[in-house]
């Protein structure tokens, strides 16, 4: 029996994607006040988004911002909200709510999955430079939160997932409890079971298993788009570390109560895996479409 | 189809007559009761000691304890005159008849045999506060698993070769022994004469001590009890029981493997945790002794107590009510906390326990009567002199400090399982008694 001399090189980390030590919200701009909301003007501004003009705003159509991180997932789909709104964007998707306002709601699961693939195809930046391969992978550089609930029935390994969630994106700014207490049986969305004999939550997955995978599936919603995405991320998963095995599909079981949480999906030192397991008060993560300009300057 | 977890056939064992479904202990959403717990001790071969008043199913639980090993148990009663060489030794006059016949000398190591009780995976020893503390002594050895008679050692139990792999995956063979000690003692408090203390270096053996007054029966249990009794009062033994040996000798060589090579994902927090125990725990911010509990020597913790360290509440107590983990202890703990994560995948495969939650299990049960809570006063005016309670509400600190330090914790372990140097501006929040996790 061997002593090794260095014990940690057996470790196998945590997900760290929403870690706030080894991912610390960026300092302020200078010239930014303290408290400037997440998301306002260049702050929120990623390296794939071209140079700021005018008031602030990205000029182009099809760009997506990378808003600052937020110490809850309510606070972030507010400050997505509030930035929407001061900018009256048009490019952003939205809900009506029940008195027939609109209400920007953030990105569906399978818009962040889109956005990802968008960004990664796009050749060239605004001002034609070729975008550099970090660049192009900027959007899997932190998890993405979505819109899309994940609901679990209690004492059960029964799930539901809904799309665009209504409490989740109507969520009071001050939530701050680890999950929505919700009646399940109100619950509309697509049902699956973590228990199916044959299919693996909580584990990582092959390419083959993933496009196959019940919840993948129902998650994305987008038979292709899965396809294309997965062909996306294996190969670089393979390059970069190595593996054949990511995009765990990660769930709660048997949950002594009923309880809403939001999925997302990892960045892609976590392989880029679906989480529907993690606390609603830990920290929220969101990607907003930017504002499309008119041609001339105003908003 | 899945594999079945090596303990699943364990979690199966009910008890023979012991009845109490009172949760002793959960663990991810799964109540563990008194004999659940006990199992798990079994598992991973952790002596055990029940502690508590009498008549409250202590004796009936050793006797169920006994069946598991098919009643093969060497049997002591504790008594001043107690013998305990004298449950593993014979006579053999052989060489004296001979030396008699032919001439010559014949040592007394000669006249010696060993008895066939060294095979005996089980010792129980009962009522074991009615002997003194030098006769309690003479149990040390057995419960680390050993008899020494005439200066030759014989380890107790029976042994199996077994096949291990290392953290490197090499191989490597190793003959695994089993053996185990149980005990009980009645509390003292006046109901019977004659008991006294016992001894801190054979408390310190018996890695996991229940007081069985804080887990009574349920009213349903004592209807099942009354009904069961069959117009007998007496002690109910298993006349043939089968033998389980078997199923806790391979669940303890499958926790051995296990401390060879742990699992990756869990092995970080494991050895952060570790630490805590040992270097987390002595913190008290007292400049004049390094910060260190262990430094204060004999003034702590009246010294904690005089100079009221501490801001908060919690804190206070956690400055003056509990001494760090000796090495021995925090093992202990951690090795228990490993079992009772095992045992609870068996009994529920879906349920994911953590390596800090079945920690902080473990510290509740093994804490109160490791020594380490160590201020019998504070005991007595805060806990109505309960260890128990007062492990607990330590046990509820250090939870605290844990889920205050976890995205620390995470993010250490993150860089250094990369290898990677750890930002200094991480290393600057490893303070107090979190200083333990920086290096």
């Amino acid at each position: 029996m061997t002593n090794p001399n260095n014990p940690w090189k057996y470790v196998k980390a945590a997900d760290v994607s929403r870690n706030p030590y080894v991912n610390p919200p960026p300092p302020p701009a200078p010239g930014m006040p303290l408290g400037t909301p997440a998301g306002g003007t260049a702050r929120g501004a990623s390296p794939s988004t071209p140079p700021v003009t005018g008031s602030g705003s990205p000029a182009f159509s099809g760009a997506y911002i990378l808003m600052d991180r937020t110490s809850t997932y309510a606070l972030g789909v507010h400050a997505l909200q509030e930035a929407c709104q001061q900018e009256g964007n048009t490019a952003h998707p939205h809900s009506i709510a029940d008195d027939g306002s609109r209400i920007y709601r953030p990105l569906t699961f399978k818009e962040n999955i889109e956005a990802r693939m968008k960004e990664y195809n796009t050749a060239t930046n605004a001002d034609g430079s070729p975008r550099t391969e970090e660049q192009k992978l900027y959007l899997f550089s932190r998890w993405l939160d979505s819109c899309m609930g994940i609901a679990y029935k209690k004492k059960s390994t029964r799930f539901t997932l809904i799309s665009e969630c209504e409490q989740l994106i109507t969520i009071a700014s001050d939530f701050n409890s680890t999950f929505m207490p919700v009646s399940y049986r109100s619950i509309r969305g697509i049902e699956l079971d973590s228990s199916q004999r044959g299919i693996v939550y909580n584990d990582w997955l092959t390419q083959d298993h993933v496009i196959n995978h019940p919840a993948w599936k129902a998650a994305v919603g987008d038979d292709a788009l899965l396809r294309e995405y997965a062909g996306i991320v294996f190969p670089l998963l393979q390059t970069k570390y190595n593996r054949d095995t990511g995009m765990a599909f990660f769930v709660d079981q048997n949950p002594d109560e009923v309880q809403l949480r939001a999925l997302f999906v990892s960045n892609l030192d976590n392989n880029s895996s679906a989480y529907g397991v993690n606390n609603l008060n830990s920290s929220g993560s969101f990607l907003r479409v930017a504002h499309r300009r008119a041609p001339g300057g105003s908003p | 189809m899945a594999d079945t977890h090596p303990l699943q056939s364990i979690v199966s064992l009910d008890a023979p007559t012991y009845n109490n479904t009172t949760p002793v202990v959960a663990l991810a959403g799964v109540n563990l009761t008194m004999w659940d717990v006990v199992k798990v001790a079994l598992s991973g071969r952790f002596n055990l000691g029940l502690y508590g008043e009498r008549g409250m199913g202590k004796s009936q639980l050793l006797a169920d304890v006994r069946a598991l090993f098919g009643n093969n148990a060497g049997y002591v009663l504790g008594r001043n005159d107690l013998d305990i060489k004298a449950l593993f030794r014979q006579m053999d006059f052989g060489p004296l008849h001979a030396a008699r016949e032919h001439g010559g000398v014949v040592s007394q190591a000669e006249l010696t045999t060993v008895t066939a009780n060294i095979y005996r995976p089980l010792t129980v020893v009962e009522e074991i506060n009615r002997c003194a503390e030098v006769v309690q002594n003479q149990l040390l050895n057995v419960f680390e698993g050993f008899i020494e008679l005439d200066g030759v050692e014989y380890a107790l139990g029976g042994g199996e070769r077994a096949t291990f792999r290392d953290i490197d995956g090499a191989e490597w063979k190793q003959n695994v022994l089993y053996s185990i000690g149980v005990w009980s003692a009645n509390y003292g408090n006046g109901g019977y004469t004659g008991t006294v203390s016992m001894d801190k270096a054979f408390l310190e053996r018996s890695h996991l001590i229940l007081d069985v007054d804080n887990f009574t029966p349920q009213p349903k249990d004592l209807d099942h009890i009354l009904l069961g009794s069959g117009a007998e009062v007496r002690l109910k033994k298993q006349e043939k029981p089968e033998d389980k040996t078997k199923l806790f000798f391979d669940a303890f060589t499958f926790l051995k493997q296990k401390s060879y090579k742990p699992d990756p994902a869990e092995f970080g927090e494991e050895l952060l945790l570790f630490r805590y125990l040992i270097h987390g725990l002595d913190y008290i911010p007292c400049a004049n002794a390094d910060n260190s509990k262990r430094k204060m020597k004999a003034v702590w913790p009246s010294k904690a107590e005089e100079d009221n360290i501490g801001t908060s509440d919690n804190e206070k107590l956690q400055y003056r009510l509990i001494f760090p983990a000796s090495v021995r202890s925090a093992m202990t703990m951690m090795s228990f906390a490993r079992a009772l994560r095992e045992y609870t995948k068996a009994a529920k495969p879906e349920a994911s326990p953590t390596v800090m939650e079945s920690l902080i299990a473990s510290f509740k049960l093994i804490g109160a009567y490791s020594g380490m809570i160590d201020n019998p006063q504070r005991v007595r005016e805060d806990f109505v002199g309960n260890p128990y309670r007062a492990a607990g509400k330590i046990a509820d600190i250090i939870q605290d400090r844990l889920i205050a330090s976890q995205d620390l914790r995470e993010a250490l372990i993150h860089y250094q399982s990369k290898q990677e140097n750890v930002p200094s501006r991480i290393l600057d929040e490893c303070k107090a008694d979190y200083a333990c996790f920086r290096e």
